[in-house]
C-alpha cells in the first residue's frame, strides 16, 4: 500500500516536471529508495544493520554516456533497548535510540550502452550524510529530563554498479528509466560527542524509477 | 491534483524538517528492538563534597556528575572501572581499575579487537588504582586485581586495600595469589606499599591519631606504623600458640584512648583485649560467644551482645571488669552513640525489642517495636533513631494484622527514660534513610513511592515532597544535602537542598561513551 503510494507521489512529481519550461531531452528525475550501509557493533543498540533511505534524484547528460547526477535521501533506524538486568536503573522501561539521516549526494555515472533499452552503468558518488541521534527513556512523558539529542555530519564517497531499462510509454509521451545498483561506500564517523562514533560504510543498495525528458 | 500534488511536496518538506532537529519526540524511528545485559549506570553512586561518581558498566567510564547540572566523563587514561570508593576527607574518590594492553611488538595493533584478532592470549588486563580528585585523575599506581575493599584513615592521607572474600564475586589472578599480605596506599602520591600481615586479613582499625593501623588477620595482629615511608611492623600479637587452632577475628575495636584492641573471635567465649602500647594481650572470659560489639567514649565502656542469650555485659576500660545486664529479649547487634550503646536483634525472629543502655550509669530503657527491627540508624544529634521494621506473623487483631503484614517507620526518642517512639505503617519497604545535619528531621524513601517523605522527628509529621521520577537510593551529599538516585536507562540523580526543598535533577549523564565502539589499547603503564 504504501509502495503505491509512493508510485503514486512519483509520477505527480514528475508528471510536474514535464510541465516544467526548463526540460530537456537528457535531463532525468527519480524516486530513489536505498540502503546506506554501516559498521560496527555499536550499531546494535538501533537495530543493527544498513539505513533506509527514500529520496529524489536527478541526472543531466554530459554527453552520450557520462551523465552528472546529484540525490537527496532521507531515512532512519532505531530500536527499543531493553536492560536485561532487573537489578540496574530503568530495566522496566530501557530506552529508545533513534537515528534520523539525511544525506546528499552528487556524483558522475557512466553509461556503458547508452542506445540500449537494458544499459548497464557505473557510478561515483560524493556524499554528505547529516544524522540526528535522538535518546529517551520514559516515551510516556513528554518532558521527560532524559530526552537527549545530538547531530552529526558525515563524509565520504561510494561507488557503484548497476543496470538500468529505459522505456517510453506512449500515452503519456514520457521516457522512464528503472535502475538498480549495488556498490560500496566509504564515510568518515558520524562523531556525535560524548556519546560517541557511529560508523558509516560498507554496502550500499540502491533503486529508483524515473522520468527522462 | 495541483492541490494532492503540493500537499505531498510539502509532506516530503515536513519530512526533512524533521531530519533538521525540528521534529518533536513523538514520533521516533523505533522499527526493532535490542537486548543490554548491564546497566548503562550503576545506582550505587558514591558521593563527594561537590558532586557525585557514577560507574557506567557498559562504556566503561566513569563520570562526575555536579549540582550545576553538568557531568562529565573521567580521564582514567584508558582504564575501565571495576570498583569506586569514597575517602574520608570528602573530596578523593579512590577507582579500582583496569587497561587492556597486548603482548605484542607490532605497532599495527592498536584496539582490543586488533589484539584480539592477532592473538586473544595476549591480550592482559592490568589492575591500578586510581586517585581521582574533583573529577580530575590525580595519580595512580599498580594493584594486584583481587583487592576489593578498603579502610581510610580518618584524615584520608592513607588507604590500606585488601580482600574481603564474602564480597568477592570473582577473584582475579595470574600465576600466584599471596592471601598474607595488605596493600597501603599513599592518597596523596597513590604510592602503594604491599605489607605481609598474616593470611585473610580482613580487618584494619587505625588509631585516634592516625599513625598506626592494627590489621586482624587469622590467628594473628599486627600494629603497622604509618609514620614510616616503608610502613613497618612495629608489633605482631599471635591469637593462638598452637598453629593448629585457626583464630578467626570477628569483630574489632579500639579502645577511645587508642591504647587497647578488643576483639571478638568468631565461636569463642574468649574477648581479647591488645595492649598496644605494653605488647600484651589480656583474655576475658565471657558467658557465650558474643554476636556485636560496640565501644562507647563517653562512658569509656564496650558493650558486648549475643545471638541467644537475653544479656548485655558492659565492660570499663582500665581492668575490663564485667558487668552483665539481663534483657527481656537478646540483642544481636549494636548502634553507639554518644554515652549509650542502642540494642537491638536482626536476625530472622519475632524480637521486637530495642534498648538503649546508658553506658555511664548502666541506665537500661526498653523499647517495644512494633515489628522485628529491619535496621536501625542513630540521628546525628543522638537524639533518635529510626528504626525499618519489617512485615510479621499476622496478629488475631484485625488492625494489628494490618501493622505486621506491613514495613514500618519507627521513630525513637533517645533523651526519653519511657522508651518513648512514633510508629508508622509504610505503604511499601523503606529503601532509603538519611538525617538533616541538624537531626530535625529524616529522609526516607518507599519503594515505588515517587515522594521523598520528610519526617520531624519529634512530632512524627511526614511532609511528602514529588520527585521527578521514581527513587532508588538516597544519601548525604556535600555539607547540608542530598542526593537521590532515580529508576532511570540514561542516568537521573536529583540534588536535594533541605533548607529550600529545593530539588536539581541532573540526567542524562549514562549516556557518555555509550556508542564508543572500538576500545583502544593503552601502550604505556607512565603514572600521571
Amino acid at each position: 500500500m504504501r509502495s503505491l503510494n509512493l508510485s503514486k507521489l512519483a509520477v505527480a512529481i514528475l508528471m510536474t516536471a514535464v510541465a516544467s519550461p526548463a526540460k530537456a531531452m537528457d535531463f532525468a528525475v527519480s524516486l530513489e529508495s536505498g540502503l546506506v550501509g554501516t559498521n560496527g557493533d555499536n550499531w546494535s543498540m538501533l537495530g543493527g544493520g544498513g539505513i533506509d533511505t527514500l529520496g529524489l534524484s536527478g541526472s543531466i547528460g554530459i554527453d552520450d554516456h557520462i551523465q552528472a547526477i546529484a540525490g537527496f535521501s532521507i531515512g532512519g533506524k532505531g530500536a527499543k533497548n531493553y536492560l536485561t538486568d532487573p537489578n540496574v536503573p530503568g530495566d522496566a522501561e530501557g530506552f529508545v535510540a533513534s537515528l534520523m539521516v539525511a544525506q546528499l549526494n552528487a556524483g558522475l555515472r557512466y553509461d556503458l550502452l547508452p542506445e540500449s533499452s537494458w544499459i548497464p552503468f557505473a557510478s561515483a558518488r560524493g556524499e554528505v550524510l547529516l544524522g540526528n541521534m535522538r535518546l529517551d527513556d520514559d516515551l510516556q512523558h513528554k518532558d521527560n529530563i532524559n530526552q537527549i539529542e545530538q547531530s552529526a555530519l558525515s563524509a565520504g564517497g561510494s561507488l557503484g554498479l548497476g543496470v538500468a531499462w529505459e522505456g517510453a510509454v506512449s500515452r503519456i509521451n514520457s521516457t522512464f528509466r528503472v535502475e538498480i545498483e549495488g556498490g560500496f561506500g566509504l564515510a568518515t564517523d558520524l562523531s556525535l560527542g560524548e556519546l560517541g562514533n557511529l560508523g558509516i560504510g560498507g554496502g550500499r543498495m540502491r533503486g529508483s524509477v524515473g522520468v527522462l525528458f | 491534483m495541483t492541490k494532492s500534488i503540493l500537499t505531498k511536496i510539502g509532506l516530503v518538506g515536513l519530512g526533512l524538517s524533521t531530519i533538521a532537529g525540528c521534529g518533536g519526540w513523538d514520533n521516533l524511528n523505533v522499527d526493532s528492538y535490542n537486548h543490554i545485559d548491564k546497566g548503562l549506570w550503576d545506582h550505587d553512586v558514591v558521593a563527594t563534597s561537590a558532586g557525585i561518581y557514577a560507574r557506567l558498566p557498559v562504556a566503561g567510564e566513569l563520570v562526575w556528575v555536579t549540582p550545576d547540572g553538568s557531568s562529565k566523563t573521567v580521564d582514567l587514561q584508558g582504564a575501565e572501572t571495576n570498583r569506586i570508593v569514597a575517602a574520608p576527607d570528602g573530596e578523593t574518590l579512590l577507582v579500582f581499575g583496569s587497561y587492556p594492553t597486548c603482548d605484542t611488538d607490532d605497532s599495527d595493533i592498536k584496539s582490543i579487537d586488533d589484539c584480539l584478532d592477532f592473538d586473544p592470549e595476549r591480550l592482559v588486563w592490568e589492575s591500578m588504582v586510581y586517585v581521582v580528585r574533583n573529577g580530575e585523575l590525580i595519580a595512580s599506581s599498580p594493584i594486584a586485581a583481587h583487592y576489593n575493599a578498603l579502610a581510610f584513615t580518618s584524615d584520608g592521607s592513607h588507604a590500606v586495600a585488601y580482600l574481603d572474600f564474602s564480597k568477592a564475586d570473582d577473584i582475579n589472578f595470574d600465576g600466584l595469589l599471596n592471601l598474607t599480605e595488605v596493600v597501603f596506599i599513599d592518597l596523596v602520591s597513590a604510592d602503594t606499599t604491599s605489607v605481609p600481615v598474616g593470611f585473610a586479613a580482613d580487618r584494619i582499625l587505625f588509631s585516634a591519631n592516625d599513625e598506626k593501623a592494627v590489621v586482624l588477620s587469622e590467628s594473628k595482629v599486627v600494629v603497622v606504623d604509618l609514620t614510616s615511608s616503608s610502613y613497618d611492623v612495629l608489633v605482631q600479637y599471635a591469637l593462638s600458640l598452637d598453629v593448629d587452632d585457626e583464630v578467626r577475628p570477628l569483630d574489632a575495636e579500639l579502645t577511645p584512648d587508642g591504647q587497647h584492641c578488643i576483639l571478638t573471635v568468631d565461636g569463642s567465649s574468649d574477648l581479647y583485649v591488645l595492649d598496644l602500647e605494653n605488647e600484651s594481650i589480656n583474655i576475658v572470659d565471657l558467658d557465650g560467644a558474643p554476636a556485636a560489639l560496640g565501644v562507647e567514649s563517653v562512658g569509656d565502656k564496650t558493650a558486648l551482645v549475643y545471638q541467644n542469650d537475653a544479656q548485655v555485659d558492659l565492660i570499663e576500660h582500665d581492668y575490663f571488669s564485667v558487668e552483665s545486664i539481663l534483657l527481656d529479649e537478646p540483642s544481636n547487634n549494636i548502634a553507639v552513640g554518644d554515652g549509650f550503646a542502642l540494642l537491638y536483634n536482626v536476625s530472622n525472629s519475632n524480637y521486637h525489642d530495642v534498648y538503649r543502655l546508658d553506658t555511664a550509669d548502666s541506665n537500661l530503657v526498653e523499647y517495644r517495636m512494633e515489628n522485628p527491627v529491619e535496621s536501625m540508624q542513630v540521628a546525628p544529634d543522638g537524639t533518635h533513631a529510626v528504626a525499618v521494621t519489617r512485615p510479621e506473623g499476622a496478629s488475631s487483631d484485625p488492625l494489628e494484622a494490618y501493622a505486621d503484614q506491613r514495613y514500618g517507620i519507627e521513630v525513637l526518642d533517645l533523651v526519653s527514660d519511657r522508651g518513648a517512639h512514633i510508629s508508622q505503617v509504610s505503604n511499601s519497604q523503606p529503601v532509603g534513610v538519611a538525617f538533616s545535619k541538624d537531626s530535625v528531621y529524616a529522609l526516607v524513601l518507599l519503594d515505588g513511592l515517587d515522594d521523598l517523605l520528610k519526617i520531624n522527628l519529634t512530632t512524627g509529621i511526614a511532609e511528602s515532597l514529588d520527585l521527578v521520577d521514581t527513587p532508588m537510593g538516597l544519601g548525604a551529599f556535600g555539607e547540608d544535602g542530598f542526593f537521590i538516585t532515580h529508576d532511570s536507562a540514561l542516568g537521573l540523580v536529583s540534588f536535594f537542598d533541605p533548607a529550600t526543598d529545593t530539588f536539581t535533577p541532573v540526567g542524562g549523564f549514562a549516556t557518555g561513551g555509550l556508542f564508543d565502539d572500538e576500545r583502544m589499547l593503552v601502550q604505556s603503564t607512565e603514572e600521571d
